[in-house]
């Protein structure tokens, strides 16, 4: 019913590095969340920075009609202050997204989430151990742009892996699939290859 | 005499100090690659110091004393 598409990897990461990273592996794919995603965590942001413009704009004169006679100065101290605030949230909603990764390497997948600031987790799973992969695809909007989640069943009892709103789902199971292939084939030529002797 | 204003502004400038580094810090330590790493400190750095500088601007400008109601 479905065609599995083949997938060439010709697409190389090159120039990414990460910690662990063997000479002899290649990174295949490095998937973060849907730039959508952001945009929408940035969307609080914005109305911040909206607020901001109308405080700037509009403040002066509401503390006029208020009837609070505060200096100036103070107004663009605590205006100032709030921009400081705003901009520094922002940028840790941006690595909050941006440090989030799964790098899909031909030896291995790698899981770095960035929970917060100060929390980060990173798991890895060797190909041979992968038994299931899932892709989903929920709601209106994620279906217009092309986005979902990639679910990993390992073998044994150990948690499953979840590559959270990532772009293209299912072209990410796929590759992962011919890659759990590939290392299932490899370990069992090795396995023969030992009982032969040849080993 | 203790102005209690005073105290609030350096702790937020002593708190805002810490998390431009903790930013920097990850930036610099997580980013896969460097180059990209280096052009988000510097867009990073670039803005906060210019929205530090106007901040420090004002807050040297301000009568501290004239919120005088909450010094002890």
């Amino acid at each position: 019913m479905f065609s599995e598409k083949k997938v060439n990897f010709q697409h190389r990461y090159d120039d990414v590095d990460f910690k662990g990273k063997k000479t002899d592996e290649n990174v295949i794919l490095l998937l973060r969340r849907h730039w959508l995603v952001f945009v929408f965590r940035f969307l609080p942001f914005l109305l911040l920075i909206i607020g901001l413009a109308i405080f700037h704009i509009a403040g002066k004169e509401l503390l006029k009609f208020v009837g609070l006679n505060l200096d100036l100065n103070w107004f663009y101290l605590i205006e100032s202050f709030l921009a400081v605030f705003v901009w520094l949230a922002l940028f840790i909603t941006w690595i909050n997204f941006y440090l989030d990764v799964w790098i899909v390497t031909d030896l291995r997948i790698v899981d770095i989430e960035q929970v917060a600031l100060f929390s980060r987790n990173i798991s890895e799973l060797k190909h041979n151990k992968i038994q299931d992969v899932t892709s989903e695809v929920q709601g209106v909007i994620p279906t217009l742009f092309k986005y979902g989640d990639v679910f990993i069943q390992t073998a044994g009892n150990k948690q499953r892996f979840t590559f959270k709103q990532i772009p293209n789902p299912t072209n990410t199971r796929n590759i992962i699939m011919q890659l759990q292939k590939k290392a299932i084939l490899k370990e069992k030529r090795t396995e023969g290859e030992i009982l032969r002797g040849k080993a | 005499m203790i102005n209690i204003f005073l105290i609030l502004y350096w702790i937020a400038t002593v708190l805002i100090l810490i998390v431009t580094i903790m930013v920097i810090y990850h930036i610099w330590t997580y980013y896969l690659n460097r180059t990209l790493a280096i052009f988000t400190i510097t867009l990073f750095l670039g803005i906060s110091s210019l929205l530090f500088l106007i901040n420090i601007i004002f807050a040297l400008k301000v009568d501290w004393r004239a919120v005088n109601f909450l010094i002890f």
